[in-house]
């Protein structure tokens, strides 16, 4: 049986290195520990180098959660590059809406602050036609130092919202979005690959996840995308969806209108 | 993720880190800002480590405040926390804070407007004097953000700032979205005023300033207009309906619900 990547990254490095990394890794959460186990987007020298950084970490005297999440940091977007030509046309994602709120105020710089970002975006949610509001929206960006992204592997030139449900409920399921409650209110946001200026899209690894509980590294290593894993229960069988990550981007190529979804 | 059983000052400290994105946060997505993870945490905890939680923020909002310094994303989360946490102590430190600023010249500007819009978001609001004397210790750095915190507390006294806002297509386009917010939470019989007001004020505007702002007083109107001929075409049909059908199918009482501006067509 062949060795996994993460055997192979591990064989590469030396036995006291080996044994800090095992060492720590069996102390963090479950699912980051059977992650990093079961990665496979990383090159094997990109993998030893996030390893050997977790233990450069770990010596400087951080809890190997913090160790974890501060090599990871130094390791984003390793993940192959999807090649121009097979690039998904439209992208979206959804987000928190005062997290989207909060990212639309920061970019400002004063014209608005948080709660009117807010009431704004519940005001000029379904429309096509945002006055002035648009050239606030089209300033924020996307997320934040990286952005999770999902297309319609069917199609990639239409709106991959359009083969979810629509509910809260559904598209937090579909996406693999944990930690939601009822009093969070979701923002769809989709965009042109295009107009927003062709940012490198990578496969997901590990460290773009860091410990974030509900990624799921894909078992193909030629995969050139990475899948969502539905949130469970999953009553309507909902299925994986594609996801990539890109560089923290403007809205310059979103699309209207952007749709506001309560819970 | 827990902190239940962590003391006092263990969960000072460890929001202080949480704060800086250091800590595993419920986040719903893998980029969220950590103060919604915070807030969303707390939902869930014990009242006493509640308490605690927000004891810490008020505490880090107090060493915040005694010289204003810190790195910018720290404090714009710690900021946003307290906004959501809507404690009137930390607003009161706030505001304290923002009229020293032009004795902290180390602030950073961005830093004075997240502390500002910090204060225009949280409860209790400043008085007009308070952001009158922001507005004029520097209108260009300052103006969006005490204008909103006028508008919030005394709109009329607002319209008196316009003709001094940065004359900037921006500032413009920035205004006539927060108009538009407040002409939202006016009752209708106040919305005529409200508009027109402003638009008695234009003139004294620059002009790509004006610009964003006109073409918003000017939809308003249209709107207003558009209602008048509704309540005027309502009334006649009213009348019509009573020459055909006799005074007793007349209604007795006018609804204000049906017609909520019929009082500005008189």
């Amino acid at each position: 049986m062949s060795l996994s990547a993460y055997q192979q990254a591990l064989a590469g490095l030396t036995d006291h290195v080996r044994k800090k990394v095992e060492d720590a890794r069996v102390v963090l959460p479950d699912q980051v520990s059977r992650n990093i186990a079961d990665e496979t987007a990383l090159a094997i020298a990109d993998f030893m180098s996030l390893l050997h950084q977790f233990v450069v970490q770990l010596a400087s005297g951080e809890s190997p959660r913090q160790a974890w999440v501060e090599a990871c940091r130094t390791h984003k977007r390793k993940g192959c590059i999807i090649n121009d030509a097979d690039c998904p046309e439209i992208l979206g994602r959804a987000k928190g809406l005062d997290d989207h709120a909060a990212a639309i105020a920061r970019t400002s710089r004063g014209d608005l602050t948080k709660e009117q970002a807010r009431k704004l975006l519940l005001k000029y949610s379904g429309s096509v036609d945002l006055g002035g509001f648009e050239t606030f929206l089209r300033e924020a960006a996307l997320g934040s130092y990286l952005v999770w992204a999902t297309f319609d592997p069917a199609d990639s030139r239409v709106n991959p919202f359009d083969r979810l449900p629509r509910t809260h409920h559904g598209i937090c399921t579909a996406l693999g979005l944990g930690h939601f409650t009822l009093s969070d209110i979701l923002i769809v946001l989709v965009w042109d690959h295009a107009d927003s200026g062709y940012p490198p899209l990578h496969r997901p690894t590990v460290a773009d996840a860091e410990d974030y509980p509900y990624y799921r590294p894909r078992p193909e290593i030629d995969a050139r995308w990475g899948l969502t894993e539905p949130l469970s229960p999953n009553p309507d069988k909902l299925s994986p969806q594609p996801e990539v990550v890109m560089p923290e981007t403007t809205s310059q190529g979103l699309r209207l209108p952007f749709q506001v979804v309560h819970a | 993720m827990s902190i239940q059983g962590l003391d006092h000052d263990e969960i000072r400290a460890w929001l202080e880190r949480a704060l800086r994105g250091q800590e595993s946060l419920p986040l719903l997505t893998r980029d969220e800002f950590p103060h919604l993870g915070i807030v969303r945490l707390e939902k869930t905890l014990k009242p006493a480590t509640r308490d605690s939680l927000r004891d810490g923020a008020l505490q880090l909002v107090r060493q915040f405040c005694m010289d204003g310094r810190g790195e910018t994303a720290y404090v714009q989360e710690l900021l946003t926390l307290a906004a959501a946490f809507k404690q009137p102590e930390a607003v009161q430190m706030l505001a304290r804070l923002a009229d020293k600023f032009s004795d902290l010249p180390d602030i950073s500007t961005e830093i004075q407007l997240a502390v500002l819009a910090a204060l225009v978001d949280m409860p209790p609001p400043q008085s007009v004097e308070f952001w009158v004397r922001i507005f004029n210790r520097d209108p260009e750095k300052y103006a969006g953000l005490a204008l909103s915190g006028v508008l919030a507390i005394n709109p009329a006294r607002a319209i008196e700032l316009l003709p001094k806002m940065p004359d900037t297509e921006r500032a413009g386009q920035a205004t006539a979205l927060k108009l538009d917010l407040t002409w939202d939470d006016l009752r209708p019989e106040q919305r005529y005023r409200f508009v027109e007001d402003i638009r008695a004020v234009l003139v004294q505007c620059g002009s790509y300033f004006a610009g964003p702002v006109e073409a918003w007083v000017n939809s308003k109107s249209k709107v207003i207009i558009g209602r008048v001929k509704t309540n005027e075409s309502l009334e006649s049909l009213g009348t019509a309906l009573k020459k055909y059908l006799g005074e007793e199918f007349s209604p007795k009482v006018r609804t204000p619900k049906l017609c909520p501006d019929f009082c500005l067509a008189a």
